[in-house]
């Protein structure tokens, strides 16, 4: 279970992100996080996923107070969390396959496990057949997907996705929205940060609107 | 279980990433290697000149006359001289061995002698110091305690020539010491620097690791790995640099110069320092650089 209590965030030069948001998201439940661009989505993701501080605040998450604590519990809390980035965060160097790898490697599996895993992540968003190339080369969209698969692979508790069909055409996006509702049904806790209207509709899921960095629905 | 495949999985990331990274990686192995290499030569030619400058410290010699009264027994006196703190050697140079000294000195003024005899030359003792003891104050120790034996007639001691040779040694270890302090900050400056940006060239890879949930070591070793290899290549290049310009300078340098060049060290003793040097180099350096960029 997510509870964010009273967070403020700031950015400096006064930019304020986040203003007083007071929420909770139930374990296994799938939740949209909405609004306009600069409404506070990003942010408000990211400090469920610990990469940003609040400026004020509190966040209990399985009932952990989130930031209290120490530094290097932070890893194995990642581990247990996946995270589709808007801008896809992808290590050029390494292959498809082995971007998606790195999340299972982390976390010490064998190779064996890992290869199947990963083959398994690679056929649901369909890019097996992109498996030994470099991100560089794939279309925005596939590289979305790639994302979409490193998170998905390590059968995260928490799955949080920032704008994962933004480079998405409908049919494909439609697509991901279905994996992430069988991510879902197998207990993985969703949010997802979208301004599609449309996928909201068609997903009929609770939705969190934002606006200014306050909560408006 | 976890950790035996965590520690592969960083063994060969650590040597893959060098192979992905190879042109930076040769970079930060040549620069380690000159780096070591101008600091290896240094103290490779500062050790020659010190070592003969410390073979001059064999010159500081005192002349102890030794009243015509106790000749009957120089043996028990030079056993008293031997015995003390500081001597090295003591020489005995009797009243003929002075007159044969005195007219070689005086070779082809002969007559000069004429008429002199061999008795109005002092017997004396001809005295070497230990290397600690070369200096004015050292040197003055010693003549103090020797002027206590009743059958001292006089000492002698070229307190000009100490002073000289001891400023001058002064002089030149302050140098060192400042030349070789502004090299070895250059060189750790410049080791620094280079992984510094080799790691910065991979800033995103490391902010990817963090945010997929990789341990702080998950994350350090394979950098670690990469720069002591680096630092040992670092090593074996500036071993290499210094026994090849050993070489050609041989070549060059005239033959009573040749001492400054030459290797003070054993071959293995100079090569398993540098490799040494550039393991730890590279090792810390990368740990260092690391911890400005992990936690982002």
């Amino acid at each position: 279970m997510i509870q964010l209590f009273h967070i403020f965030k700031t950015y400096e030069g006064n930019v304020t992100a986040l203003s007083d948001i007071t929420l909770r998201v139930d374990k296994g439940e799938f939740v949209f996080v909405t609004g306009p661009s600069g409404a506070g989505k990003t942010t408000l993701l990211k400090i469920i996923f610990g990469s940003v501080i609040p400026s004020r605040g509190s966040i209990i998450i399985d009932g952990r107070n989130y930031l209290k604590i120490p530094p290097r519990e932070v890893p194995p809390l990642r581990r247990r969390m996946g995270f589709v980035f808007q801008d896809f965060k992808l290590i050029n160097t390494k292959t498809v396959f082995e971007n998606i790898a790195l999340s299972l490697k982390v976390m010490g599996l064998g190779p064996a496990e890992i290869k199947k895993r990963v083959w398994k992540a690679l056929s649901y968003v369909k890019l097996q057949h992109r498996a030994n190339f470099k991100p560089q080369v794939l279309s925005g969209g596939e590289q979305q997907r790639v994302a979409v698969a490193r998170a998905i692979v390590k059968e995260p508790t928490i799955l949080l996705a920032d704008e994962p069909t933004g480079n998405l055409d409908p049919d494909l996006a439609i697509e991901i929205m279905e994996i992430f509702k069988e991510v879902n049904s197998r207990g993985t806790t969703v949010v997802v940060a979208t301004h599609d209207r449309n996928l909201i509709k068609t997903m009929n899921k609770r939705t969190i609107a934002l606006e200014g960095g306050r909560l408006v629905a | 279980m976890k950790r035996k495949f965590s520690l592969l999985y960083i063994l060969a990331d650590g040597f893959r990433n060098l192979r992905e990274n190879l042109s930076l990686a040769v970079l930060s192995t040549i620069t380690v290697g000159f780096s070591l290499f101008i600091l290896a030569f240094f103290v490779m030619v500062f050790t020659n000149l010190h070592g003969v400058i410390w073979q001059w410290a064999d010159r500081t010699h005192m002349v102890v006359y030794i009243k015509d009264d106790a000749l009957k027994d120089v043996k028990s006196l030079s056993r008293a001289l031997k015995g003390m703190e500081g001597i090295k050697e003591v020489r005995y140079v009797s009243k003929d061995d002075a007159m044969r000294l005195l007219r070689k000195e005086l070779e082809g003024m002969e007559g000069v002698l004429e008429g002199i005899r061999k008795e109005v030359l002092p017997a004396s003792f001809d005295i070497r110091v230990k290397k600690e003891f070369v200096s004015p104050e050292g040197i003055g120790i010693i003549a103090a305690r020797i002027k206590k034996f009743p059958w001292v007639e006089d000492i002698q001691y070229g307190t000009e020539w100490v002073e000289r040779f001891a400023s001058f040694v002064r002089f030149m270890e302050v140098w060192a010491l400042i030349i070789g302090a502004f090299l070895t900050g250059a060189t750790l400056f410049i080791i620094a620097n280079t992984i510094k940006l080799a790691i910065y060239s991979r800033k995103e890879e490391i902010e990817i690791m963090e945010y997929l949930g990789a341990d702080d070591w998950y994350i350090k070793t394979p950098f670690v790995i990469e720069g002591t290899v680096q630092g040992v290549c670092g090593g074996l290049l500036a071993a290499l640099l210094v026994f090849t310009s050993q070489y050609i300078l041989s070549l060059y340098v005239p033959e009573h110069f040749a001492f400054i060049i030459e290797n003070p060290f054993s071959t293995l003793t100079l090569t398993g320092g540098l490799v040494v040097a550039g393991f730890v180099l590279g090792g810390v350096g990368s740990l260092l650089s690391l911890s400005r960029f992990l936690r982002v």
